[in-house]
């Protein structure tokens, strides 16, 4: 279900990142499927897809499937990632970290007043 | 749009990912001391022993300080994976010279870690590892004093077991400390 009081927070090719004030969590939007996320699990999740080793997926010569499986933090969701795929989910997930550090910034200079 | 991030943790991601790390080194550092102690133990160096049995424990109970704060904080502690240890050792010595290595290289992480929570600034973090950089100090005061032992008194036979009788009286005393006790 899309909640239209959703701010998108990235998007990439593949995807987008979205945060619900009303349910405080996030929403990732990504092969098709739309799974929430608390910051804890939107953490643990960029934690394992930063964790694949890309180039040891290419020069594999035991495992030709160039493919990878993952699940989120609680097990709620797999994800079966190509290595296009993977690129792409590091590149959404790292901005939608980095936003999250912007608008972070944003609060504490609009409760401390801008300097 | 409200600040979830700040809300549901007061530490950043980058300080989470090097306390994360710290955790690992110190369970590491307890399994190398559990190593040691295992090590003396079958040669017969049984203060040794005793000392390095303390000091795993103690590596632990580090360990499970930064986790829980990890935890209290709101972030995800990770539970670490401990990586293969040195077993095996030529001397005793040896075993104190790792020893003091080991702890030099905690003390140079948790140093990292400081210089990172001022970047960051991150006071909360920052105080609660100043009771590690203390920590560090006695820490390799007693590894360095046990180190010179060998310096003094050789490495023959008789000169260990007097080294080993002494293991247990090394005691760090900080500056000041006695004069407070005796006021």
């Amino acid at each position: 279900m899309f909640v239209y009081s959703m701010i998108q927070l990235f998007s990439s090719e593949f995807g987008a990142t979205y945060q619900s004030d009303q349910d405080r969590c996030f929403y990732l939007h990504f092969q098709g499927r739309e799974l929430a996320l608390s910051v804890c699990s939107l953490i643990a999740f960029k934690k394992k897809v930063d964790s694949v080793d890309l180039v040891k997926m290419l020069t594999d010569e035991e495992d030709y499937s160039d493919v990878v499986l993952l699940s989120t933090c609680q097990r709620e969701a797999y994800f079966l990632l190509s290595i296009r795929e993977i690129i792409d989910l590091k590149e959404l997930l790292g901005g939608t970290l980095v936003m999250l550090e912007l608008n972070s910034i944003l609060h504490k200079q609009i409760n401390c007043g801008i300097s | 749009m409200k600040d979830l991030m700040r809300q549901r943790t007061s530490i950043k991601p980058e300080i989470v990912d090097i306390l994360n790390e710290q955790v690992r080194i110190e369970a590491t550092a307890s399994a190398a001391y559990l190593a040691m102690a295992a090590w003396c133990d079958q040669h017969g160096w049984e203060n040794s022993a005793d000392h390095f049995y303390t000091q795993a424990d103690e590596e632990r109970m580090h360990m499970l300080k930064l986790f829980r704060y990890v935890s209290d904080m709101g972030a995800a502690a990770i539970s670490p994976q401990v990586g293969e240890v040195q077993h095996d050792f030529t001397t005793l010595r040896e075993v104190f010279e790792t020893a003091l290595d080991n702890e030099i290289h905690v003390t140079e992480s948790i140093n990292k870690i400081v210089a990172a929570c001022r970047n960051a600034n991150d006071f909360a973090t920052e105080s609660f590892m100043q009771w590690y950089v203390q920590e560090q100090v006695e820490e390799e005061y007693v590894a360095r004093r046990a180190l010179e032992l060998f310096d003094i008194m050789g490495d023959s036979g008789m000169d260990l077991i007097l080294i080993d009788e002494r293991i247990p009286k090394i005691v760090y005393q900080e500056p000041g400390a006695a004069g407070e006790a005796e006021a």
